[in-house]
C-alpha cells in the first residue's frame, strides 16, 4: 500500500508541475499575440491617449510580466477568472452555461465510447468468423471517420431528413438536452469507440488464449463466468487506460462538434474569444481544458494501475 | 503502460527487406500502400492529370453535376471539382508530411537520448514530453492560430509540437527495449561508441515501429488539419484542399453536396489506408492466429 | 483472410455516396433566378408587415442575426445584431413606421431652421422601472453621442451638433454649427434612444453588460443574457405607450453563427422567425413546412455589398484601376449565382434601396449607368494605368460563404484584367476591427462591406463613404466638389433640391469610386406559420418591431 501512496504522491506532484508550466505557457502565449490587449476594450477604435493609459492601468498592463502572471495565478486559485474584455462579464459567469454543455457532451460521448467500444470489442473477440470480420471492418472504418465528417452526415440524415433529433442548439429541460446532444455525442465518439473496440478485442483475444482461460474452459466453467472473472478482469487495465486517454482527447475534438451543431459549449466560446482577442476568457478556457485533460489522463493511468497489479509493479520499479 | 508500449518489437532481416516488408504489410497493407501511392502520384502529377485549372471560376456553370466536361461536377463558383480534388491532394498531404517530418526531427534524437542516458537528462525529456502531452493538439493549434493568424504555417508548427510526444514516447519505449537486447551489450563491450550503436543499429531496428507510428501520426495530422480548415483556422480558401472542400457547408445547403461527400470519402479512405499501413508496420495488428502464436512462443 | 472485409466496406461506402451525389440535379445555370414556389411569398409593393397580430403569445424565439451582441448599450456598436435587438429595449425617441415615416414618439420634433432642432418630451413617458423620463434624461442620452469617453458609433451623424441644452420643463434644443437637416434621421435610429441618466451614472463602464443590462423606455425590459447564445427580454408592463403594448410576454433571441444551424433551427421551429436571413438559406427554407418565406423585390433593403477602398496609395488607388475592376465585374452573374437571385446588380452605392424620396429622379439617372461588363476595355484601362501585373490585397469576413465566393470571383476577375489580387479571410472580430482601426486597415487595399443606412436617404450613404470626414471613408478620399454638394444637400430640406445636389456628388463618385458597388440585397424574412406582425422593411433596425409580433 505505501508504495501505491508514494506513486500517487509522485503523480500528483507531477500533475501540479505540469499545470503550472501549462498555465504559464497559456498566459504568455496570449500576450505574444500582435495587437495590444487594451485596444480590445475599445473595439479597435482609436481612443485618446488618456483613455488608453487609464485602460492599461485598469488592466495592470504596465506592471512587469511575472508580477502580472502571479497576480493572475493568485486570482485564479481564488476562483476569480477575470473579466471578459468584450462583454464586461465576469468570466466565471460567462463560462457557466458553456461549461455545463461541454461537460454533458463529453460525459455522453464517454458513455457511448465505453458501451460501444467494450461491447463491440468483446463481441468481436468472442465470436470468431463473420461477426468478428464484420465488426473488425466496421471498427477499422470508424477509426478513420473524423467528427466533422460524421457531424455533416448525421445532421443531414437524422436531423433534417428524418427529424429524429434537433439539428441545432442545446435544447431545454434534461430530456431536451439529451436529445440535442445525441448526434453530437455520437459524432464525437466514433473514432474513440473504434480505438477502444480494437484494444478491447486485442486484450480479450490475448486473454482468451491464455493459460487460465484454457484451464477454466477445460474444467467446464461457464462461458459467461470466464468472460467476467478472467477475460475482463485481466484485460481491464489496458482497456481502461486507452478509454481514459480517448475521453481526455474528447475535450479538444468537442470544439469541432460544438461548432457544427451550434451547441454554445466551451469550445465554441474559445474559438470566438480567440477571434475577438478576449484574452481573459481564452486564458480561462485553455487553463480549464488543460487541467481537465491532465486530470483525466492521470485518472486513466491510475485506474489502469489500480486494476492491474502487474502494471503497478512495473511502474513502481 | 501506454498502448504503444505493448507493441511487439520486430527485428526484420537485413536482406530481402522488400519481401519482408510485403509480408509484414499483409494483403490489406499492400492494397492500402498501392492506394496511397496512387494518391501521391496524383498529387505530384496534378497539372498533367487535369486540363482544367482548379481556381478558374465560372459562375454560369456553378453546381453542375457529373458531365463529360466536368467529371465530378462543379462547385458554387463553377470551379471543376475533379481538378480541385487532385490539386488538393498536394496541400492535404503536404501539411501532414511537414508535421510528421518536424515531429520526427525532434522526437527521434530526443527519444534516443532519453532512452540512453540515465539521470537528469532523461528525466527532463520525460517531464517535457509530459507537459506537451498535457495540451491537446487541436487546442495548441487554435492557440497558435490565435497568436500568429490562420494559415498552414501556424497550424503545422503547432501540430508538429503536439504530436512530438506521441512519437517520442514510442521511440523511447522501443529504444529502451532495444537497449535490453544482448547485441547492445556485445557492441558496447567491443568498444563501439553509444552514438554509433544508436544510429547504426538501434535506429535501424526500431525503424519499422517508428515509421508505423509516424504513418498513424500522418493520418491523425491529416484529420486535425482538415478539422482546423473546417473551423476556418487552417488552410485558407481559395486554395484547393480536401479539408477546405469538406468545410463548404454552403454546398450542402444548396443541395449540391457532391463536393463535400467526395472529399469526405477521399479523406476517410486515405486515413484508413494510412492507419492500416501504420498498424502493420508497427506490428500492432492482433489476429487470432497472432495471439495464439505469441502464447505458444511464451510457453516454449 | 478475415481482415480483408474492411477494404470492401470502405468501397461499399463509396458507391452509394457517388450514387447519392449523381442523383442531385445536373442543371446548374437555372439556380440563378430568384426562388419561387414552395412556401415563398413575394412581398407585394407597399406591404410592410406580414400581417396584424391580434392575440398575445407567451413566448417567442427569434434570430438575433449572425453573432451574439457585444453590448446592450445602444450607442456602442452600429451593426446588425445590436440594431435588431436593442430598439425593443431602448426605443428611439422618434417613431419610425415600417414605411420609414418619422413621427412623434416619446418626443416630438420641430426644426424651425437649418441650425436648430427642438424636441418636446411627451407626457407620461416612463422608463421600464416605472420612473418618469425627464428632459435631463433626453439631453443626457443625446449628449452621450458626442462624449469622447463613450465613443459612440453614431458620432459622425451628430458631427454638426454644437450644443445640446435643456431649454424648458420638457424641451431640449440642439444647436448645429452648420446647416443640417439630417440630425432628425439620426434621432430616429437607436442612437436616439432615451437612457436613464441615474442608471448610466451608477453602472458606469458596465452599462450594457450582459449581467447589468440597461434602463430605457422600450416595450420590453431586459431579463437575461448569457453573453454567448441566449438573450431574453420580457414585456414591459409599465410601458408608457399603451397603444403599442407588446403581444409577446417572453421574447428570446438566439444567434446561430452557422447558416446551416440557422436553417435547421428555422425549419424545425426552434427559432420562429428571422429578418436578414442569409440568402444562401433560401434553397433549404423553400421547402420548410412550418413557416413562410417572404422575398422582397429590387430595392427592398438599403443593404449594399461593396468593395470598399482602404488605401490612399497602392495599386487600387488609381481611379482608372478602380474603374477597370468595376467594369469587368459580372454583377448579373454574381447576383444570380452567389446570391441566388436574392440580390440585384448594383451600379451605384446609393442604389434603389436608398431612394426614400424623389424616386423618379434618382431612377432616371441610375438608368443611364452602363450595365454590361467589358473585360477587354477593362484590361486596357489597367494597361493605361501602368498597373498590369500589380498586386493588391482584399479582405473579407470568414465564415460567410457568400463573401468567400464573392472574393474568389473578384480574384479571378482581377486576374482576367491583369491584376494580381490576393484575398484574405478574417475572423469576425478582426474584420470588425477594420471599421474602427486605421492600423488594422493598413494591410489591405480594399475590403468587403455589407453597408447600410437606417433611413433611406442617398445623401446619408454618400456622405458615409464619399465625404471627406465620412465614417467609412477609409481611403482618404477627398474631393472638394463632392464635399460641397454633400454640404448643400445636408443644408436643404426640399427633396427635389436635395436630389439634384446628391446626384451631382454621385456623378463625381461614379468616376472616383472610393467604393465599388457590387450587389444590392433584397429582403428575406422567415416567419413561423402561427405568428404574424413581422416587419418586411429595413425599418426594423430603428423600431421596437418585436412589440408587433403576436398570434393571428
Amino acid at each position: 500500500m505505501p508504495a501505491l501512496v508514494q506513486l500517487l504522491a509522485r503523480r500528483l506532484l507531477g500533475l501540479l508541475a505540469t499545470l503550472l508550466v501549462a498555465s504559464f505557457v497559456v498566459y504568455t502565449s496570449i500576450y505574444l499575440s500582435p495587437g495590444s490587449p487594451e485596444s480590445v476594450l475599445f473595439g479597435g477604435r482609436q481612443p485618446s491617449p488618456e483613455l488608453l493609459a487609464a485602460a492599461r492601468a485598469h488592466l495592470g498592463l504596465d506592471e512587469p510580466f511575472l508580477v502580472r502572471y502571479f497576480h493572475w495565478l493568485r486570482e485564479v486559485l481564488g476562483g476569480d477568472l477575470g473579466t471578459s474584455l468584450i462583454s464586461q462579464q465576469p468570466v466565471t459567469a460567462k463560462l457557466g452555461h458553456p461549461l455545463e454543455v461541454t461537460v454533458l457532451l463529453v460525459l455522453y460521448a464517454a458513455a457511448i465510447i465505453v458501451v460501444a467500444g467494450l461491447g463491440l470489442g468483446l463481441l468481436s473477440a468472442l465470436n470468431p468468423g463473420i461477426v468478428d470480420a464484420g465488426i473488425t471492418g466496421l471498427v477499422s472504418v470508424a477509426t478513420a471517420v473524423p467528427a466533422f465528417v460524421a457531424s455533416s452526415v448525421l445532421i443531414s440524415v437524422f436531423a433534417v431528413r428524418l427529424g429524429w433529433f434537433p439539428p441545432f442548439g442545446f435544447g431545454d429541460s434534461v430530456g431536451g438536452h439529451l436529445r440535442a446532444l445525441t448526434l453530437p455525442a455520437v459524432s464525437l465518439a466514433i473514432i474513440s469507440s473504434g480505438l477502444v473496440a480494437r484494444v478491447t478485442r486485442a486484450a480479450a483475444l490475448e486473454q482468451n488464449s491464455s493459460e487460465h482461460v484454457r484451464t477454466a474452459v477445460s474444467r467446464g466453467v461457464s462461458r459467461r463466468r470466464i468472460i467476467r472473472t478472467h477475460v475482463l478482469r485481466n484485460a481491464a487495465g489496458p482497456i481502461a487506460t486507452v478509454t481514459g486517454l480517448q475521453v481526455a482527447g474528447l475535450l479538444a475534438a468537442s470544439v469541432v462538434v460544438e461548432q457544427a451543431f451550434g451547441l454554445g459549449g466551451l469550445g465554441q466560446v474559445l474559438i470566438s474569444s480567440v477571434q475577438q482577442k478576449d484574452f481573459p476568457v481564452v486564458q480561462a478556457i485553455c487553463l480549464l481544458l488543460v487541467a481537465a485533460f491532465v486530470v483525466l489522463n492521470l485518472t486513466a493511468d491510475l485506474i489502469g494501475l489500480l486494476i492491474d497489479p502487474r502494471a503497478r509493479k512495473a511502474s513502481t520499479a | 503502460m501506454s498502448a504503444q508500449a505493448a507493441a511487439v518489437v520486430r527485428v526484420p532481416p537485413r536482406r530481402g527487406w522488400f519481401r519482408a516488408l510485403g509480408s509484414t504489410l499483409g494483403l490489406p497493407g499492400r492494397v492500402s500502400s498501392a492506394f496511397l501511392l496512387l494518391v501521391v502520384i496524383a498529387a505530384v502529377l496534378a497539372p498533367a492529370l487535369t486540363p482544367t485549372d482548379p481556381n478558374t471560376t465560372n459562375l454560369l456553370e456553378s453546381f453542375q453535376g457529373f458531365s463529360a466536361q466536368h467529371w465530378l461536377g462543379t462547385d458554387s463558383t463553377g470551379r471543376d471539382i475533379a481538378a480541385r480534388l487532385i490539386f488538393g491532394a498536394r496541400t492535404s498531404l503536404l501539411g501532414p508530411a511537414a508535421i510528421v517530418v518536424l515531429a520526427l526531427a525532434i522526437s527521434v534524437p530526443l527519444g534516443l537520448v532519453a532512452a540512453w542516458t540515465r539521470g537528469w537528462r532523461a528525466g527532463l525529456v520525460n517531464r517535457a514530453v509530459d507537459v506537451v502531452f498535457a495540451v491537446p493538439g487541436l487546442l495548441l493549434a487554435i492557440l497558435t492560430v490565435a497568436i500568429f493568424g490562420p494559415g498552414l504555417a501556424s497550424a503545422v508548427s503547432a501540430l508538429a509540437v503536439a504530436y512530438t510526444p506521441f512519437l517520442a514516447r514510442v521511440v523511447i519505449s522501443a529504444a529502451e527495449a532495444q537497449r535490453r537486447q544482448p547485441y547492445v551489450d556485445v557492441l558496447t563491450v567491443q568498444g563501439v561508441s553509444p552514438v554509433r550503436i544508436m544510429v547504426r543499429h538501434v535506429l535501424r531496428n526500431i525503424g519499422p515501429i517508428v515509421v508505423g507510428q509516424a504513418t498513424i501520426t500522418f493520418a491523425y495530422a491529416l484529420l486535425d488539419l482538415a478539422a482546423l480548415s473546417f473551423l476556418g483556422l487552417g488552410v485558407q480558401a481559395p486554395q484547393s484542399d480536401w479539408g477546405v472542400m469538406v468545410s463548404d457547408r454552403d454546398a450542402v445547403l444548396q443541395d449540391h453536396p457532391q463536393q463535400v461527400v467526395i472529399a469526405s470519402v477521399v479523406i476517410v479512405l486515405t486515413v484508413l489506408a494510412l492507419l492500416v499501413v501504420g498498424a502493420r508496420l508497427g506490428g500492432e495488428t492482433v489476429t487470432r492466429r497472432g495471439a495464439a502464436r505469441r502464447r505458444r512462443k511464451e510457453r516454449s | 483472410m478475415k481482415v480483408r472485409t474492411h477494404r470492401r466496406l470502405a468501397l461499399a461506402l463509396l458507391v452509394p455516396a457517388l450514387a447519392a451525389t449523381a442523383a442531385c440535379s445536373s442543371s446548374g445555370s437555372n439556380a440563378g433566378a430568384a426562388p419561387t414556389g414552395g412556401n415563398i411569398s413575394k412581398i407585394a409593393a407597399g406591404k410592410v408587415l406580414t400581417g396584424t397580430a391580434k392575440n398575445d403569445v407567451d413566448s417567442v424565439t427569434w434570430y438575433g442575426d449572425y453573432r451574439p451582441l457585444y453590448t446592450l448599450d445602444p450607442l456602442k456598436l452600429a451593426d446588425y445584431p445590436e440594431e435588431t435587438v436593442i430598439p425593443n429595449l431602448c426605443e428611439p425617441m422618434l417613431r419610425v413606421a415600417p414605411d420609414y415615416k418619422i413621427s412623434t414618439g416619446a418626443v416630438a420634433y420641430e426644426q424651425p431652421d437649418a441650425t436648430h432642432l427642438v424636441l418636446t418630451l411627451q407626457p407620461g413617458v416612463t422608463f421600464s422601472d416605472g420612473t418618469a423620463v425627464t428632459a435631463d434624461d433626453v439631453a443626457f442620452s443625446i449628449q452621450r453621442n458626442l462624449d469622447p469617453k463613450v465613443l459612440s458609433n453614431y458620432y459622425p451623424a451628430f458631427a454638426n451638433v454644437a450644443k445640446v441644452a435643456v431649454t424648458g420643463d420638457r424641451t431640449v434644443t440642439l444647436t448645429m454649427a452648420k446647416p443640417d437637416y439630417t440630425v432628425v434621421s439620426a434621432l430616429s435610429t437607436v442612437a436616439g434612444a432615451i437612457v436613464k441618466k441615474a442608471f448610466v451614472e451608477r453602472t458606469g463602464d458596465s452599462f450594457g453588460a450582459p449581467n447589468v443590462g440597461v434602463m430605457c423606455t422600450g416595450p420590453f425590459s431586459f431579463a437575461s443574457y448569457d453573453g454567448t447564445s441566449k438573450l431574453v427580454l420580457t414585456r414591459n408592463e409599465h410601458y408608457w405607450d399603451t397603444a403599442h403594448r407588446a403581444h409577446v410576454k417572453t421574447f428570446t433571441f438566439q444567434f446561430p453563427a452557422d447558416p446551416g444551424a440557422l436553417a435547421n433551427a428555422l425549419a424545425s421551429g426552434e427559432i420562429q422567425g428571422a429578418m436578414n436571413v442569409p440568402t444562401n438559406l433560401a434553397t433549404t427554407l423553400k421547402s420548410a413546412t412550418n413557416g413562410k418565406m417572404y422575398v422582397g423585390s429590387e430595392g427592398s433593403t438599403p443593404i449594399n455589398i461593396d468593395v470598399l477602398m482602404t488605401r490612399s496609395t497602392g495599386t487600387l488607388a488609381a481611379p482608372k484601376v478602380r474603374q477597370a475592376l468595376s467594369m469587368a465585374l459580372d454583377r448579373k452573374a454574381i447576383a444570380a449565382q452567389i446570391f441566388h437571385g436574392l440580390a440585384d446588380p448594383l451600379y451605384r452605392v446609393a442604389g434603389p434601396g436608398t431612394w426614400g424620396y424623389a424616386r423618379d429622379t434618382f431612377a432616371a439617372d441610375y438608368a443611364k449607368l452602363p450595365k454590361t461588363p467589358d473585360v477587354t476595355a477593362a484590361a486596357k484601362l489597367v494597361d493605361e494605368a501602368g498597373a498590369k501585373g500589380a498586386s493588391a490585397v482584399f479582405a473579407y469576413p470568414s465564415g460567410d460563404p457568400q463573401s468567400a465566393q464573392l472574393a474568389t470571383v473578384l480574384q479571378q476577375t482581377a486576374k482576367q484584367i491583369g491584376l494580381n489580387l490576393q484575398i484574405k479571410a478574417l475572423p469576425l472580430q478582426q474584420y470588425g476591427n477594420l471599421f474602427s482601426s486605421p492600423k488594422a486597415r493598413a494591410a489591405y487595399d480594399a475590403i468587403l462591406t455589407k453597408n447600410y443606412v437606417e433611413t433611406p436617404d442617398p445623401l446619408l450613404m454618400d456622405r458615409l463613404y464619399g465625404g471627406t470626414s465620412g465614417g467609412t471613408n477609409f481611403s482618404g478620399y477627398s474631393n472638394a466638389d463632392v464635399d460641397a454638394h454633400i454640404a448643400e444637400a445636408t443644408a436643404t430640406s426640399d427633396p427635389a433640391a436635395r436630389a439634384t445636389a446628391v446626384l451631382a456628388a454621385e456623378h463625381q463618385l461614379d468616376q472616383d469610386l472610393p467604393s465599388i458597388p457590387v450587389v444590392g440585397q433584397r429582403a428575406l424574412v422567415f416567419v413561423s406559420d402561427n405568428l404574424t406582425g413581422a416587419p418586411l422593411t429595413f425599418a426594423y433596425m430603428s423600431a421596437p418591431w418585436a412589440a408587433q409580433i403576436g398570434a393571428e
